[in-house]
């Protein structure tokens, strides 16, 4: 699951990917709970489909020692399957939720994003409204 | 604060069911007022700093709406399929909770126009609908508008086509966005123009209140300052503070109880530990929302009311208005950051009249906003012919989150009279209640109205300058958190539920005021005419009490 992820959100320039962030700690949670736990079987049955499809092409053990383009090459052979649509969903919330959840570690998902994260804003928001000197009716402190 | 509390057998002035804009609105006056009033709430009564910025518990798992307490819901597009026949992710929405679904909406707080209530008589009939005036005016609805802005805190400012108006707003308007000024920008290029978006959300300190902080989370999201004027925050304390109205949360109202002589006697009701409870009243007011209003009244049918209780029209449920919406993506080269501040600061609304040049009725405003957090961008925000993973993915993330807003209309829905919300016994709720069933398809004329107003926010895109321009298909609408017309208001109560002052024309001392009560849909963003007709009605409703004319 932890290369899954790091194929579909991987690090770029400086930008951290669901590895960084620590996405697989939010999914190892989440399917467990009600909410998500209907896609364990699929999860299962997918991740065990990757690492066939890896020693199919008697380079591997699994898909986790291959490297990144032949791992690549096994995504873009399931990408339009049940499996891929579940587990990409798994792996971009535990990107980009709440840390709380055990993913987005030191919120690194939305680091990625650009969002400079804080409890409250103050104007402009943007560099539009900077460049319009928007006006607004107070200073927050 | 300790409240008041009352018995059950001795009978209150007024129980009110449902504690939202309307309710909360009603409690307030009429406790105001003189009157003894307990109000009865489904959901939890939660503190605003119990409030987060979860998106996953929020806006995926919906952790306070309805349809995490109840996932039976059931819809289809016509009456001769079978209930449930598709499945949909919206349906009715609403929140259960003290405040309703004012604690988690997004505030934007446009009032009707004269247009919309006489729009019968100016634009003709309509096949297919109950397309009709309402009993009332603007005028006559001017004064509870203003008493809405004052009494609960909206910014704004006048635009040039707002109708006449008493009073200026309570205080100015929240900060413009980046997309608050691309907006601006295109309609001015257009010869459009772009007018304040007046919010329920105090831009200064406001009656103990603090100001706005700007978080972004507003639409799903209770309001841990207390900026945001829902009705927890403003007239539920003010009903309190009288010392003559107690709230009860977890209080599931199943029946409005009535008498041989066709009165209202009083409800029952499940307390938080499942009990059966009664509350006597001498008048019954229900503002529970168009979907849990109807459910009650067809729930309190009996040998004299067989079709429900109000519901000798038959017209309870029917009519329902959800608002269209169509909506154009553009991202933009410098960062807009629209995850920060209200959801909207600019609207233009030159194309709010209904125009027979187009050839269809319909009309509405078109808004700049993002509601996206992350997750719901990351996942379906981005333009569909990028990469859905991969390097190539990381960067767009990068590249679009704050690059990127979205010009979106609000519109018009006709009342058809097949739109309806019903019970659904085939499917129960945890207190064995019949689930809710809704039936809705678009009228053809709501159809051009998404498409034609879909064009209108491309050309506004274009003309803001946007890098890239993606549209959202114009999907039949499929539910929605706005629960108009399932009550309608008429003076012939041979097509209407209520009277022009929310007195169900069946039941004298039974009074009905929520969305439900909508004639026509308005352009969206109904809360503010809700609030208004709820201070209307309270001020009618307390002079009959006075007056011992209920």
């Amino acid at each position: 699951m932890r290369a899954f992820a790091a194929r579909i959100i991987p690090s770029d320039d400086g930008a951290p990917g669901a590895e960084e962030a620590g996405a697989v700690h939010f999914v190892d949670r989440a399917l467990g709970t009600p909410f998500f736990k209907t896609s364990l079987p699929v999860i299962r049955a997918g991740l065990a489909d990757l690492d066939a499809r890896a020693r199919a092409s008697g380079r591997a053990r699994g898909f986790a020692a291959l490297p990144v383009g032949p791992q690549n090459a096994i995504m873009r052979q399931v990408e339009h399957g049940d499996f891929f649509a579940a587990a990409r969903t798994l792996v971009i919330i535990g990107t980009f939720a709440d840390p709380s959840y055990g993913g987005n570690q030191g919120m690194a998902g939305w680091r990625t994003l650009g969002i400079d994260h804080r409890p409250s804003y103050v104007a402009p928001f943007g560099w539009y409204a900077a460049q319009a000197g928007a006006p607004h009716p107070r200073r927050a402190g | 604060m300790i409240q008041r509390t009352y018995g059950e057998r001795d009978p209150v002035d007024f129980v009110v069911v449902g504690s939202g804009a309307a309710g909360g609105v009603l409690a307030s006056e009429l406790a105001t007022a003189g009157f003894e009033v307990v109000v009865l709430e489904q959901g939890p009564w939660q503190q605003p700093a119990q409030f987060t910025h979860d998106e996953l518990a929020v806006e995926r798992q919906l952790a306070m709406l309805n349809r995490a307490f109840e996932p039976a819901q059931t819809f289809r597009t016509t009456e001769t399929e079978p209930s449930g026949s598709h499945s949909t992710a919206r349906g009715l929405l609403y929140r259960r909770a003290v405040g309703g679904s004012s604690v988690h909406f997004a505030a934007n707080y446009w009032r009707f126009r004269p247009i919309d209530f006489t729009e019968r008589s100016v634009w003709g009939p309509i096949g297919g609908t109950g397309f009709d005036d309402w009993p009332l005016t603007y005028q006559e609805m001017e004064p509870y508008y203003t008493r809405v802005e004052w009494e609960i805190g909206v910014s704004g400012a006048p635009g040039p086509f707002d109708p006449p108006r008493s009073r200026p707003y309570p205080m100015p308007p929240l900060p413009n966005k980046s997309s608050g000024v691309l907006l601006e920008h295109a309609a001015g290029a257009l010869g459009l123009h772009a007018q304040v978006a007046p919010m329920a959300i105090v831009s200064q300190p406001y009656q103990g209140r603090a100001a706005c902080g700007a978080c972004g989370k507003c639409s799903y999201y209770g309001c841990e300052f207390g900026a945001k004027s829902s009705a927890l925050v403003t007239v539920i304390p003010k009903a309190l503070a009288t010392g003559r109205c107690e709230v009860r949360a977890e209080s599931t109202v199943f029946r409005v109880e009535t008498n041989p002589r066709g009165r209202a006697t009083g409800v029952v009701y499940w307390d938080g530990k499942g009990r059966e409870r009664r509350q006597a009243a001498r008048a019954v007011v229900v503002a529970a929302n168009g979907a849990e209003t109807t459910r009650l009244l067809l729930l309190s049918e009996s040998a004299a009311f067989p079709h429900g209780l109000a519901n000798s029209s038959g017209t309870v449920g029917r009519y329902i208005m959800f608002n269209g919406y169509a909506y154009t993506n553009g991202r933009f080269e410098h960062p807009l950051n629209e995850y920060q501040g209200a959801v909207a600061s600019r609207v233009v609304l030159d194309f709010y009249d209904a125009d027979p040049g187009r050839g269809f009725y319909g009309g509405g405003g078109i808004d700049a906003r993002f509601p996206s957090g992350p997750i719901a961008f990351a996942l379906e925000g981005l333009p569909a012919d990028l990469p859905k993973w991969g390097s190539e993915y990381t960067r767009a993330l990068r590249d679009y989150y704050t690059h990127t807003t979205r010009f979106m209309s609000h519109l018009t829905s006709l009342p058809v009279a097949a739109n309806r919300v019903t019970l659904d016994p085939d499917h129960r709720d945890r207190f064995g209640r019949p689930g809710l069933s809704l039936t809705y398809q678009d009228h053809p004329d709501d159809m051009k109205t998404k498409q034609w107003f879909r064009d209108r926010t491309q050309e506004l895109m274009e003309a803001a300058g946007a890098t890239r321009v993606w549209n959202q298909p114009v999907l039949p609408v499929d539910g929605g958190v706005h629960l108009l017309g399932t009550a309608r208001m008429g003076n012939d109560p041979r097509d209407s539920v209520v009277d022009r002052y929310h007195r169900a024309h069946d039941v004298p001392n039974l009074f009905i005021c929520d969305g439900s009560s909508f004639v026509t849909s308005g352009r969206g963003q109904p809360t503010m005419t809700i609030q208004a007709l709820a201070f209307r009605a309270a001020e009618h409703i307390a002079r009959l009490a006075r007056s011992h004319a209920l």
